[in-house]
């Protein structure tokens, strides 16, 4: 596989160089299935919208415009969409959610502390798709791609300023929740 | 009772601590996960055999408000002849008819034995 950068590959994949695309593909593809998983919740929806997402690709790379933003905004601009569909489709014909337990990790601590740390993990992630989807995405691009607000802002199409005043309405939604949760524990 | 309050309502260093936090466990809350290698492998393969679409050849886009302009201008230009060619042949009309009527009032005078001089 040649070693281009972004912009050559991009390059050469509009003009149909399906070596270039191939070099794209093993670049992003990490990075869209995991935003796809932490979006829907299961590795089957994940591997399924992740190839749906650079199938589009494909289609559609011939009349990609370089509007000055990193091709990542772009895939992740169809991969947002396509997840809007599916998640669109899911509440028209609901059907039981089979949970895999998102981000179950086994780490070599203590088992009843990876346990509880579990499932204060679950319990945020659960909170956190219930966030509209722009929140959603918002902290998946933040914690999970480590991406800046500015970088951000090109994905969702805001300014920095407002991805930074979303991310603060976010955390404090987030906070309130927990809040809640807690209290209706104890 | 006043220290009881403030002891209820956080304060606002309390609030960036307790959001500080959260930023923490969101942190650990999303951790990588690993696609599995033979599903990126299959991918790969089906992509590279997905037949590549041809680019399409990009025609210069015109800005609307460059068509509306040129449409004026065009529509502008026929009007103005369109009412020349009208004009014209209306002058000659009125010129002539303007011809004749002078030369029946002279024809009339030269009759009657009356003349301008």
């Amino acid at each position: 596989m040649p070693d281009y950068n972004d912009d050559t590959a991009l390059a050469l994949a509009v003009q149909g160089d399906q070596e270039a695309f191939g070099v794209l593909y093993e670049r992003y593809v990490g990075r869209i299935y995991n935003y796809v998983y932490y979006r829907t919740g299961n590795h089957h929806d994940a591997e399924d919208l992740t190839a749906r997402v650079f199938y589009r690709a494909i289609r559609n790379i011939g009349n990609y415009q370089d509007r000055g933003l990193p091709l990542s905004a772009w895939l992740y601009r169809i991969a947002h969409n396509l997840i809007a569909n599916w998640h669109r489709d899911r509440s028209r014909r609901p059907e039981i959610l089979l949970d895999e337990g998102l981000a179950f990790y086994q780490t070599p601590e203590h088992p009843e502390v990876t346990l509880l740390q579990n499932e204060e993990r679950e319990r945020l992630l659960k909170m956190i798709r219930h966030l509209p989807p722009e929140r959603q995405q918002l902290l998946i691009l933040k914690f999970m791609d480590h991406l800046s607000n500015a970088e951000i802002g090109q994905v969702m199409g805001r300014t920095e300023g407002a991805v930074k005043s979303l991310y603060h309405r976010t955390l404090l939604s987030l906070r309130n929740d927990l809040g809640e949760l807690i209290a209706s524990e104890t | 009772m006043e220290t009881n309050m403030a002891k209820a309502i956080p304060s606002k260093r309390d609030k960036e601590a307790m959001l500080g936090e959260l930023e923490n466990l969101l942190a650990s809350t999303f951790e990588l996960v690993s696609p599995r290698p033979a599903y990126v492998k299959d991918l790969n393969r089906r992509l590279s055999n997905y037949p590549t679409p041809i680019p399409e050849i990009s025609v210069p886009r015109i800005p609307r408000e460059a068509v509306g302009i040129i449409v004026g201008v065009i529509g502008g230009t026929a009007l103005i002849i369109l009412g020349i060619r009208i004009m014209v042949p209306l002058i000659a009309s009125l010129t002539a008819l303007y011809g004749m009527r002078r030369d029946l009032q002279v024809e009339e005078a030269s009759s009657t034995g009356f003349s301008d001089n």
